[in-house]
């Protein structure tokens, strides 16, 4: 049976829906699901590839022109999205860590 | 006044495979958990307008959702004695008051049916950042009660919940993900945690098995045989360490509690000889 969209249910189906979120069925991935997964994680990747150079100038990150995508300093634009890169110090994500272990 | 605009609008078959995951994840083909994460693409960057202010759904969900409601959560999950107990009851409860503010609030009206797009939208991100966050916590005070040595993030300080690592054992760094959750960070590659902690959905027990992936740094450290595997055989990772290839990059599949063994052998200084027969998670 084809299932209804989001538009198409009843009220008592949306509602439904809603409950079923709540109960995790979406979350309840098995082993043969979560292979499945793992493979098209895997093939979406190999789709393509865009190689960027970039280097740091003055602490930001600096773009090379490519004619495959648009770049601007430390930005690479895809249509109407400009994605703004950022460098963080090198320590950053582990840092808060180094104060006491908490295991033990 | 609410509008809901969908920059790229949904077609009938992305639309349905929506409403199998939500229904029943565990149906969804190769092809069709490629077609859900463009789903989830396009519903994040769509755009809600609420009187005079214009938010992407996410914006809205983190104004909204995130910012009234995981504070409380977080710290109430933190202190629980038993995080899968408390945190369920705490999850639910909340998502029933978000479903109410819907209605109080006006940002769903039954009569647009466009506006479930985004009740959807944050019912669903409020369950699974719970779950995700359950999880982690369920995991840290199992890794704890064993002995194990680690530092991990505050998650109650909202500026350490967007780490890129969840927790440091030795000098390994970890992020602890329930199933869907982990696929939303392997999307971004490369996977830049040394471990990664998730779980399978166990159906004929109606359980979840926590199972660890890992690279072969960590494994070489700890020790261990592998069999070579491909994603369709990963449930027999509960039984042996598989390892697979994702990305030119070998991880290592192996049950929680096979992992939790070795490392906590590693910890005291033992040597693991790799050829314990171990069942995963009984």
């Amino acid at each position: 049976m084809e299932r209804k969209t989001l538009e198409e249910m009843s009220e008592e189906e949306f509602d439904a829906l809603l409950d079923k979120i709540e109960d995790d069925d979406y979350d309840k991935v098995t082993p043969q699901a979560f292979g499945e997964a793992l493979w098209a994680l895997q093939e979406q990747k190999a789709e393509k590839v865009i190689e960027l150079t970039a280097e740091v100038v003055e602490g930001s990150l600096h773009f090379e022109p490519t004619e495959v995508i648009p770049v601007n300093g430390n930005e690479i634009i895809f249509g109407n999205t400009r994605v703004r890169v950022n460098l963080k110090p090198v320590d950053a994500h582990f840092s808060r860590f180094d104060s006491k272990p908490a295991g033990k | 006044m609410l509008e809901i605009h969908l920059l790229k609008p949904l077609n009938v078959e992305q639309q349905r495979v929506l409403i199998s995951y939500l229904n029943a994840s565990h149906t969804l083909t190769r092809a069709e958990w490629t077609i859900i994460w463009d789903v989830m693409d396009v519903l994040r960057t769509a755009i809600v307008t609420v009187g005079e202010k214009r938010y992407t759904f996410a914006e809205f969900y983190r104004v909204n959702i995130d910012d009234v409601y995981a504070n409380s959560f977080l710290d109430a999950l933190w202190n629980a004695e038993q995080p899968e107990f408390v945190g369920r009851q705490l999850k639910i409860s909340t998502s029933r008051a978000i479903r109410r503010l819907f209605r109080t609030q006006s940002w769903y009206i039954p009569a647009k049916k466009e506006s479930r797009w985004l009740f959807a939208y944050c019912v669903y991100w409020w369950n699974s950042f719970a779950n995700g966050y359950i999880f982690e916590v369920s995991v840290l005070r199992d890794l704890q009660k064993e002995g194990i040595v680690f530092s991990e993030r505050d998650i109650r300080n909202p500026a350490e919940r967007f780490t890129s690592a969840d927790i440091l054992i030795e000098e390994w760094a970890g992020d602890m993900k329930n199933s869907t959750y982990f696929f939303f960070v392997a999307r971004s590659y490369p996977l830049i945690c040394d471990f990664y902690i998730t779980r399978l959905f166990n159906v004929e027990r109606r359980r979840y098995d926590w199972i660890v992936i890992l690279n072969k740094r960590m494994w070489v450290k700890i020790d261990g045989e592998t069999k070579a595997s491909d994603f369709h055989h990963l449930d027999e990772c509960l039984e042996n360490p598989l390892h697979f290839e994702l990305s030119s990059n070998i991880f290592i599949a192996v049950s929680y509690l096979v992992w939790k063994q070795k490392l906590l052998r590693y910890q005291q200084g033992g040597t693991t000889d790799g050829k314990e027969n171990i069942r995963g998670n009984e």
